[in-house]
């Protein structure tokens, strides 16, 4: 007879087979912190910068600019 | 993004599998917060772990994208960014939340998403100055939750529903078809297939 599986076993068993193969979680993992790091280096504060609040970006200064248009 | 430093460590560490989840997501974060530096494009050209073993549509879209990462520069893929996300008056995609589900910027779902991280205690570094309903922050955000057990499955599954299931597939779709994407085309195939593992995977009994 076959043991009933646990929702949560199910659950881990569907990720196995999609998501995590073999050493490839690793992997992954290495290429996020270092690409994390090279986001966080170009995010560094500008002073000029008023940090309290709202800041516009590039893509909300773009947005704005062809809504003018 | 930053956890709240008043909340405790996670107790339990999360399963290879977990783990594997946040990578994907935080994977997509970085590639979508902005264009790969050399670092990066090196580590996603030599990704050749995916292409043995086990296979999955996911991980060959995994290995589509190590694939489009070899024949990519990282002057290419700034100029590919630029035109997709930024451009001249606006870019060809808007990756933001508030975009898909209201066809505004920073209307009501920037509102509530923003409630919400401060209830389960996430806030947005000061260096970093894009709202939080962009696509990199939630993938990071989401990536953040499964890594530090910041949210059990149910309460994770409403988060997913609400703040992502709900429009991050139609982008990911629009970057996979955009006219200026080459290897964001790839990146778009990854994001739109892990969104249908994402949702088959929040749709098994809790």
């Amino acid at each position: 007879m076959k043991a009933k599986q646990l929702p949560g076993e199910a659950r881990r068993d569907f990720l196995k087979g999609v998501v995590a193969a073999g050493g490839s979680a690793v992997l992954l993992t290495s290429i996020t912190q270092v690409a994390q790091a090279e986001h966080w280096d170009a995010g560094t504060p500008d002073s000029s910068v008023d940090s309290r609040g709202y800041q516009e970006t590039p893509h909300v200064r773009a947005y704005y600019a062809s809504a003018r248009s | 993004m930053a956890a709240d430093p008043r909340r405790p460590p996670a107790e339990d560490p999360i399963s290879i599998e977990e783990q594997s989840r946040a990578d994907v997501y935080r994977l997509l974060g970085a590639l979508l917060a902005a264009a790969p530096g050399e670092e990066v494009l090196s580590l996603v050209q030599g990704m050749h772990g995916y292409t043995g073993g086990a296979s999955s549509p996911l991980i060959e879209a995994v290995g589509d994208l190590k694939r489009a990462a070899e024949t990519a520069s990282v002057e290419s893929l700034g100029a590919e960014y630029y035109r997709l996300f930024i451009g001249l008056g606006r870019g060809e995609l808007v990756p933001y939340a508030s975009w898909y589900l209201t066809g505004y910027l920073m209307e009501t779902p920037l509102a509530a998403l923003r409630q919400e991280l401060q209830r389960i205690g996430i806030e947005r570094q000061a260096a970093i100055s894009e709202p939080e309903d962009h696509v990199a922050a939630l993938c990071e955000v989401m990536g953040m939750i499964i890594c530090e057990n910041v949210l059990q499955f149910d309460e994770q599954k409403t988060f997913f529903e609400t703040y992502i299931g709900s429009w991050m597939g139609r982008f990911f779709a629009d970057l996979r078809q955009a006219d200026a994407a080459v290897f964001y085309s790839a990146v778009g195939a990854l994001g739109e297939r892990f969104m249908g593992v994402e949702t088959t995977y929040f749709a098994m009994p809790a």
